[in-house]
């Protein structure tokens, strides 16, 4: 479709489509020479001959430039076709209206000169307006209007009988024809000035030849200022360079309008053969209407015009209607390019349509397969490599050529503590070593000069701690680039784990010395016994040389026996053996030993070793001895204790069960029969009388609350603890509620932080909280505006609760005695109670493990503290 | 059908006397039986024809304690509907636990002061005698 002047490049070499320009002056010369050849006959033929030339020329311009148009995109030759179709037949006008042949005389003198003018204007015109319009894209309407308005216009002014003379039978041409003639080689001059603005829209060659051509218009311009007569000598030479002039016009023309595409078109049919994918011409139906070599080579078919594309070059398994490709061409959607897999042949194609005119498209089929393949293998080996990275144990860093890491894996990061990111903007210059001022560059240079590295330092990590760290590393020759491979191993801990064992061996030696311990070994195979200093130092001598025969004979003869037998019996099964036993020094001194021993055997069970221990325990036994005593008194004295600690617990709680019973029946026996007695014989009693049973019952009352009181904190001794997260706020709250419900009409104002928990024993907290927040509430009795608060303070290693009030308050020199049970501060007729409650408080407190103690001054209220202990006890506020 | 009887199982002469002037002054007109041990309090219900409208039951008793008086009313389809209300000086929590799990009916505690023990009594007999909430009988 774009068939424009793009392959002129190819023009040059290729010599069948070159016109050369010596054969342009022939062709012209032959031209000329026939026109030459028609001055033997009468004039009006010649005169004919060449202006119908040049009409032909004129209209051949005409129509080449006009329907070349919408293939060449040439405004400039659009233009000068618009034009020359006029002057061709301004052209033919004049032919006719010549003397001598007057088919055109209305009567006008010389009206074909007249016709001649304004031709050879409107030729000069039409020149300038095509070169001004040359650089557009295309010619406005108004342009080919106007030019044929400018032929009438011509047309009528020439005919006018008022239009100046201009030839005269005698004198020849008038003064105006000349001027006029002069006037339109201007116009022609301008033309010629102004060629350089066809720069670049036409070849330069052929800018050339149209040069060329409207000189040769101006200089036969000039033989037509100057004949006298209509047939002589300068009108003749004039005619002949006019034609010269209108054949390189028409080369021009013919050249860049004809020649031009019809190459280009040539070029593109031989690439479109040449191109090497299957490139075929379908129509909406999908039916090939040419193909290119390879569409015939690719679907084996010599000719496949005619058959349906989808069958040829689509993938088999997929039915046409399904088949995207043959959707886009029934809907003629062009495609740029669509990746479409043939399953069953495991191809990959890319497909392209584009349109050709309404009803065709270029179909164009590449197939993709090997690259895809590539593409895989280049993805599958970037997988690997990835798997290998991210599965290595080791950390690896990958260096390019100059220094910077590119690469590294999670371990590497683990490692040396940088992330990904932050270890790719490294160079091996910035992990240092330890304890020099050197780098990891130092071992990247070595794989650089030598091909590989093998390494072990200790290498500074970033959060400052040092690692032992083994390097691998390699230098690896890439197509394009190399790269150094660093594996590191991290081997702090077998370093570390070398260097405890070194430190052990010395140990061990110093042991065996302060346990007076030795170990022996023989080796069955060669019969070679190695002992350790510890053996000597045993027997008491340093020089004798170790050997079993020397261990045994030091044995007494009693012991001998038993510890031979034990050692033939380890041989044989390959266990071990212990054999407590004498041992006699060299200094003739009999000790107590141990000795362990053990044999290994080959996968025969043949015993290839014996080895084991000697281990002195007389003093150990005498120590064993003494301990042995010692046990067995404690244990005694621990049955004994723990019997009496039984003992007294089932009396406390026998104790417990009869106070709570058999305490309390007199009581009531006392309290009823006074309150009987006050009921029934209260009329016979003096006042006093009276007064002193209601003191009796008031005492039983009392002793009531204390037995009470007893059985609480005996409750709570023998209580088995059990721990629970407790709400302490909710049961202040509850505790509160309580004490509202029965202390009768006071206002206290409770002020008890939420979300108070703690753990501990439920019933046992409650129990704390109803004596601290009662005695609370009891010593405010007094005060106007009461205020009770709960709360905890968070202490760095505790939590501590309080209790705090408002009330009467205490001296502080009885903060410690508060606690003891009976001990009362206020008088019975002061304040009610039993002077148990804070001692089984106190008990509570300490059951959980935790304490208490109080804070107050007298009239300022009391601030009772307590912890529940530090490990079990947790608040949240 | 009952019979207008209480009975009251109390091993202690004074809380004896203390019980049966608080039962009289609460206005009770029933009959009061009265078992000195768990023995004869057993024998007494299993024994009587028309058994008593309600049981006060000490726990701490010679020969039989009340926990096994329970157990044995309980036991027997003649007596195991008969209200029995525990009436003790003990606040040990086994006690009050095996009591309600035995099928005691209340469990309240003998208070030591005698005015206490007068309005606790009113509540006993209000309750079990004279309200007109009857405990579920055998046909």
């Amino acid at each position: 479709m774009h068939m424009q002047t793009r392959s002129l490049a190819a023009d040059g070499r290729q010599g069948y489509l070159r016109m050369p320009e010596e054969g342009l002056w022939f062709g012209g010369g032959v031209l000329a020479f026939l026109v030459w050849l028609s001055t033997t006959q009468p004039h009006l033929l010649f005169h004919s001959f060449a202006e119908v030339i040049s009409a032909t020329v004129a209209f051949l311009v005409s129509a080449v430039g006009w329907h070349a148009y919408p293939l060449t995109r040439n405004a400039f030759f659009l233009t000068l076709g618009s034009g020359f179709f006029w002057v061709g037949v301004l052209t033919l006008l004049h032919v006719l209206s010549y003397p001598g042949i007057d088919v055109f005389d209305a009567g006008i003198p010389y009206l074909s000169i007249r016709l001649w003018l304004a031709m050879r204007l409107l030729e000069a015109i039409v020149l300038v307006v095509a070169i001004r319009f040359s650089a557009r894209s295309g010619v406005p309407p108004f342009v080919h209007v106007g030019l044929a308005a400018l032929f009438l216009l011509l047309l009528l002014t020439t005919s006018q009988p008022w239009f100046p003379e201009v030839f005269h039978e005698e004198s020849g041409l008038t003064s105006f024809k000349v001027a006029a003639e002069y006037g339109i080689v201007a116009v022609f001059v301008v033309a010629l000035a102004s060629m350089g603005r066809l720069e670049g829209r036409v070849e330069g060659r052929i800018i050339r030849r149209l040069s060329l051509a409207i000189g040769l218009i101006i200089l036969s311009e000039l033989p037509f200022t100057l004949y006298r007569t209509l047939g002589d000598t300068a009108s003749v030479l004039g005619h002949i360079l006019n034609l010269f002039a209108y054949w390189f016009l028409f080369s021009a023309a013919v050249h860049t309008t004809l020649r031009q595409p019809l190459h280009a078109l040539s070029a593109e049919a031989h690439t479109y053969e040449a191109f090497p994918d299957a490139t075929v011409v379908v129509d909406r139906g999908g039916r090939v209407l040419q193909a290119n070599d390879a569409a015939r080579s690719e679907s084996g078919m010599e000719n496949c015009v005619g058959w349906p594309c989808h069958g040829l070059f689509h993938p088999q398994s997929l039915a046409e209607e399904d088949c995207p490709v043959c959707r886009h061409i029934k809907e003629g959607i062009p495609i740029r390019t669509l990746e479409v897999q043939d399953v069953e042949g495991g191809r990959w194609y890319h497909f392209s349509l584009s349109a050709l005119g309404r009803a065709e498209m270029i179909h164009v089929r590449r197939d993709v397969s090997e690259l895809k393949r590539a593409e895989c293998a280049v993805r599958e080996s970037e997988l690997r490599y990835r798997a290998l990275m991210t599965h290595a144990t080791d950390a690896i860093l990958v260096a390019d050529e100059r220094g910077n890491f590119v690469d590294a894996n999670r371990k590497a990061e683990q490692l040396f503590g940088y992330s990904r990111s932050e270890l790719l903007k490294l160079t091996p210059a910035d992990i240092r070593l330890s304890d020099d001022a050197d780098s990891l560059e130092r071992a990247f240079n070595h794989m650089g000069l030598h091909g590989s590295v093998l390494w072990e330092h200790r290498v500074l990590m970033r959060d400052g701690s040092t690692r032992f760290v083994e390097l691998a590393g390699a230098r690896v020759a890439l197509e394009t680039n190399v790269l150094y491979i660093g594996i590191f191993r991290d081997v702090t801990a077998r370093r570390e784990a070398e260097n405890a064992l070194r430190k052990n061996e010395a140990l061990l030696r110093q042991a065996e010395e302060i346990v007076r311990m030795g170990s022996w070994d023989q080796n069955l195979v060669t019969g070679e016994v190695r002992w350790s200093e510890g053996m000597h130092r045993i027997l008491g001598a340093k020089s004798v040389s170790p050997s079993m025969q020397r261990l045994l004979q030091a044995i007494p003869e009693c012991d001998r026996i038993a510890v031979e037998a034990l050692i033939a019996r380890a041989l044989n099964s390959g266990q071990e053996f212990r054999a407590d036993h004498r041992l006699r020094t060299v200094d003739g001194e009999e000790r107590s030993v141990r000795m362990l021993g053990r044999a290994q055997c080959d996968s025969f069970g043949r015993p290839l070793r014996l080895f084991g221990t000697l281990v002195d325990v007389t003093e150990t036994q005498h120590i064993a001895e003494e301990l042995k005593t010692y046990r067995e008194d404690l244990e005694r004295l621990v049955a004994e204790r723990t019997a009496k600690l039984l003992q007294a617990v089932r009396e406390l709680e026998s104790f417990s069960y009869t106070v709570s019973h058999d305490l309390n029946a007199p009581l009531r026996a006392i309290n009823g029969y006074s309150c009987a007695l006050i009921d029934d014989c209260g009329a016979h009693l003096p006042p006093e009388g009276r007064a002193y049973l209601e003191r009796i019952i008031g005492a039983t009352h009392r002793m009531g609350l204390l037995i009470d009181g007893l059985l609480t904190l005996s409750r709570v001794i023998r209580r088995d603890m059990q721990y629970r997260e407790c709400d302490l706020s909710a049961m202040a709250r509850d505790v509160v509620a309580q004490l509202q419900a029965g202390g009768g009409n006071r206002s206290v104002q409770c002020v008890i932080r939420r979300g108070i928990t703690a753990e501990g024993d439920p019933a046992l907290i409650r129990l704390m909280l109803e004596n601290l927040i009662g005695n609370a509430w009891k010593f405010t009795r007094d005060c106007e505006h009461a205020i009770i608060e709960f709360d905890v303070m968070q202490q760095p290693d505790e939590t501590v609760f309080l209790v705090r009030d408002n009330g009467i308050g205490f001296e502080m020199q009885y903060a410690e005695t508060l606690f003891r049970p009976f001990h009362r501060l206020h008088g019975w007729d002061e304040y009610e109670g039993t002077g148990i409650g804070l001692a089984t408080v106190q008990r509570i407190v300490q059951q959980h493990g935790g304490r208490i103690w109080a804070e107050s001054s007298p009239g300022h209220g009391a601030v009772f503290y307590f912890t529940l202990g530090p490990r079990r006890s947790s608040a949240n506020i | 059908m009952a019979a207008n009887t209480v009975l009251l199982v109390e091993d202690n002469p004074d809380d004896e006397q203390l019980i049966l002037r608080a039962l009289k002054q609460a206005g009770v007109t029933d009959t009061i039986e009265v078992a000195r041990n768990g023995r004869e309090a057993v024998d007494y219900l299993l024994g009587v024809a028309a058994p008593p409208r309600l049981v006060l039951l000490d726990l701490k008793l010679p020969k039989m304690g009340g926990l096994e008086v329970l157990q044995a009313l309980r036991l027997d389809n003649k007596t195991r509907m008969i209200p029995v209300v525990v009436f003790t000086s003990s606040i040990e929590k086994t006690d009050v636990l095996t009591s309600y799990d035995l099928g005691a009916n209340s469990y309240i505690r003998k208070p030591v002061d005698y005015r206490q023990l007068t309005d606790v009594v009113k509540l006993i007999v209000n309750y079990w005698l004279q309200a007109n909430v009857s405990p579920p009988r055998e046909r």
